[in-house]
């Protein structure tokens, strides 16, 4: 072991199984991570592939007859055809879902396994908190937030029109 | 590019009762012109309408503000995530309150065990902020204790964990930056620095995360050869969240510690214009590879990182982009790996 790490470490009292501990923990995630990044790219691969037979990923148009809601610029736009990057590939996803029956398994399940390794990936230990702010746990509730909530800007509006669901 | 507000640490008063020897706001006496409650009022409601997510109420020490109960209300009210930060002396008066707002997260300093604690915030506060951390728990509030790592206080760190050890705290750790009131020789060395990360390291591998949750905030870092968990994709001041004075300024980051990073104020121009413009904050948004500082222009993660922690790289180099308490140079230059 570097013996200058090892005068460090015991500055806080850590023993030399400890700075062992710690450098096994960097190698066990950074394998880990190299692992669920190849199977989130495999399976995020075979869902395109999914995806592209059915929809060949090309935003749709909405119905010349469609009205726009009221209430520019809170209320969502219909996306226009080749815009709405990042927000139209997540819709089709779900429209997908909804449509095709029996692919739509297939898809729910690759979906699933990719947000299940995702969640493999290694929690950071640093840089999680600005200063002088304070760092708060994220709850189950917070994920299922996330997914529901897309982050289009203006969510709320004065006097609370946004509340979160 | 158009960016999304998601936090903004607000200081609703310079006021505070305590003095602390490390405090960057050099806080005590309220600022001349603080906001009043109206205004107060307005600034949540542009917040809202940025879709800020999250709202920090810090000071000085915010419970002295008299009407901070009704701005943390009205944060609620517009559907935003309220937290508050601390230090936790005067919250037993107020704790039937802070339970009413439901707050996502209270954050309360904790700086060492009783004698380096009242070395730096003064006598008498260690019990009372102790206190404080467990009222909070008995009523059920996330509690993120922070403790601000200098030479002073560093080596309690293994004693302060039996104190939150099980106790469903999350524990903040952060270093402190000679600017306000502190002093730089009391800044941890680089080898110190290195030290407190280990322990990080150490705290994070042997206790299960619902155990004890340690965190390293954002002047811990970057690509360690040696450290699990280091991730960080720049400075976070003007692209997601924001710093607001008691007298309006808008800054990146409240720790930057100088007037000259005010982007603008809430008096003379609204929030969202000072956040749509396109030179605001532009040390971080019009970042490009040649702004690296020479402590990061050689670097591999230099692009990746931006040069880690602004305030952290100004106070100590008066540069961004240059942070030098980096775990990846550390390492080269002390371990040379």
């Amino acid at each position: 072991m570097n013996q200058k790490l090892k005068e460090i470490g015991e500055k806080l009292n850590l023993k030399e199984k400890d700075i062992w501990r710690i450098q096994k923990g960097f190698i066990s995630k950074k394998v880990l991570g190299i692992i669920v990044g190849i199977a989130i790219a495999i399976l995020a691969f075979i869902l395109w592939l999914i995806l592209r037979r059915q929809t060949g990923l090309k935003p749709s148009t909405p119905p010349p007859s469609t009205p726009l809601p009221p209430g520019y610029p809170y209320t969502p736009q219909p996306p226009k055809p080749g815009e709405g990057y990042p927000f139209v590939p997540p819709a089709m996803i779900g429209g997908y879902l909804l449509t095709k029956k029996r692919n739509s398994k297939v898809a729910g399940f690759l979906v699933s396994a990719i947000v299940f390794l995702s969640s493999l990936m290694p929690y950071p230990a640093f840089g999680q908190a600005i200063m002088y702010n304070v760092y708060k746990k994220k709850s189950l509730k917070d994920f299922f937030i996330a997914l529901a909530v897309t982050p289009v800007f203006g969510q709320a509006i004065k006097y609370s029109v946004y509340s979160k669901k | 590019m158009i960016y999304q507000l998601k936090c903004a640490v607000w200081e609703i008063t310079l006021k505070c009762n305590l003095r602390c020897s490390h405090c960057g706001s050099s806080a005590g006496i309220p600022r001349v012109n603080e906001l009043t409650t109206k205004e107060c009022f307005r600034l949540c409601e542009e917040l809202a309408e940025l879709g800020c997510e999250d709202v920090a109420l810090m000071g000085g020490e915010p419970f002295l503000r008299e009407d901070w109960f009704s701005i943390a209300q009205c944060i609620k009210n517009l559907g935003m995530n309220l937290n508050i930060v601390s230090n936790g002396t005067l919250l037993e008066n107020f704790i039937d309150k802070i339970s009413e707002l439901e707050p996502k997260v209270v954050g309360i300093s904790l700086d060492g065990m009783k004698d380096s604690h009242e070395k730096i915030r003064g006598r008498d506060t260690f019990e009372k902020t102790v206190r404080a951390i467990e009222l909070l728990i008995e009523r059920g509030i996330q509690t993120t204790v922070i403790t601000t790592v200098s030479k002073i206080n560093f080596r309690d760190l293994p004693e302060m964990k039996k104190l939150f050890y099980k106790k469903g705290i999350n524990w903040q750790i952060q270093v402190a930056m000679p600017f306000g009131n502190f002093q730089k020789e009391q800044m941890l060395s680089k080898e110190e620095f290195y030290a407190t990360a280990l322990f990080i390291a150490k705290e994070r591998i042997e206790n299960s995360f619902k155990d004890l949750p340690v965190i390293g905030a954002h002047c811990y870092g970057y690509y360690s050869k040696i450290l699990p968990g280091c991730s960080f994709e720049g400075c976070f001041a003007g692209i997601h969240s924001i710093g607001i004075t008691s007298d309006g300024g808008i800054v990146g980051c409240l720790s930057m510690g100088n007037d000259r990073f005010i982007e603008g104020n809430i008096r003379e121009k609204s929030l969202k214009e000072i956040w749509e413009d396109p030179n605001s904050f532009a040390y971080n948004r019009k970042f490009k590879k040649e702004d690296l500082g020479p402590n990061c222009k050689d670097c591999p993660y230099g692009v990746i990182c931006k040069g880690g922690c602004n305030s952290m790289s100004y106070t100590l180099t008066q540069r961004f982009h240059n942070d030098p308490y980096c775990f990846y140079t550390i390492e080269k230059d002390l371990f040379g790996i």
